[in-house]
């Protein structure tokens, strides 16, 4: 079984570094990218530390290349014929590790009262339902607005997640460049220091897990 | 390769008591928890191909992060059902 772990751009190697299961990693080259595979007897397990090892081992993989798109825990094929078949099928891939080239991801966890509302859009029954669920979404938690503006130049791309759940207002997900985690920290602490009653947990950087 | 964004052990909302407990979950002394959880099962590239979630030794402190954390609408059955 081939597990895969990331695709990447300029990988030049991977010495030294192994999968969740102890097993040699090799680099299987499409479309001018890379993917980073190991061949495993059995699909890993969802624990601790299997979760640790890959998200250590993708980290290791993100610092020694341009760029990288992890995988989700748990992506694997029954063959590298397969895999690649997939990995053909996805072109967009290619378009995404342009976009996180040279980036790192960081993350603002807002702490806060916000209304609980139904944020389902996956059951709309129509377009305009769908549509209307996202707006409702969106003005859902418009602390987070600040959130993105407040970083300006400092993020390549910006993803909001509201939440339903009480006591967490949301999730914003940046792309900065590689090193500039320090000013982007200070940049959050201005915005949430702007704000009352709002906490914020930052956690970053890390490999573009939501930009990929 | 197939897809199975939905993993099968989140079939239940959270209770209310989790929902209030987010926030100490939040600030437990491993917030790395949330991240794990939040990147490697709700993030990354998801080809039409195949995420399978091994089962066995699951903690429940994962379950419960994971229900509190993935975004309801990728948890959370449709209303109705």
């Amino acid at each position: 079984m081939i597990y895969v772990y990331a695709v990447a751009e300029q990988l030049a190697d991977v010495g030294g570094l192994t999968g969740v299961q102890g097993e040699p990693l090799t680099l299987v080259p499409f479309g001018g990218a890379t993917a980073v595979v190991g061949e495993v007897t059995a699909r890993p397990l969802l624990d601790p530390e299997t979760l640790r090892a890959q998200d250590a081992l993708v980290r290791m993989l993100h610092d020694r290349a341009r760029a990288l798109l992890p995988m989700r825990f748990g992506t694997s094929s029954s063959d590298r014929q397969e895999m690649l078949r997939s990995l053909a099928a996805h072109h967009e891939l290619l378009s995404h590790l342009a976009a996180v080239r040279g980036c790192e991801q960081m993350v603002v966890r807002v702490l806060g009262r916000s209304s609980p509302v139904d944020l389902h859009v996956s059951a709309a029954a129509s377009g305009t339902e769908y549509l209307q669920a996202l707006a409702k979404r969106h003005h859902a938690a418009p602390q987070l607005e600040n959130f993105v503006r407040g970083v300006g130049d400092l993020a390549r791309a910006v993803k909001v997640e509201p939440s339903p759940q009480p006591g967490l207002i949301g999730t914003v997900y940046h792309l900065i460049e590689r090193g500039g985690a320090d000013e982007y920290r200070h940049a959050i602490d201005r915005v949430a220091a702007g704000l009352s009653g709002v906490r914020v947990l930052v956690s970053g950087p890390s490999p573009p897990y939501a930009f990929a | 390769m197939t897809d199975r964004p939905h993993p099968p052990f989140l079939p239940t909302p959270p209770h209310p008591s989790d929902r209030r407990a987010v926030s100490a979950l939040l600030e437990s002394p491993d917030t790395s928890l949330i991240d794990l959880v939040d990147s490697l099962l709700d993030k990354g590239v998801v080809l039409d191909g195949e995420v399978v979630l091994g089962l066995a030794d699951v903690d429940l402190v994962y379950l419960r992060l994971t229900l509190l954390l993935v975004a309801a609408d990728r948890v959370l059955p449709p209303k109705g059902q």
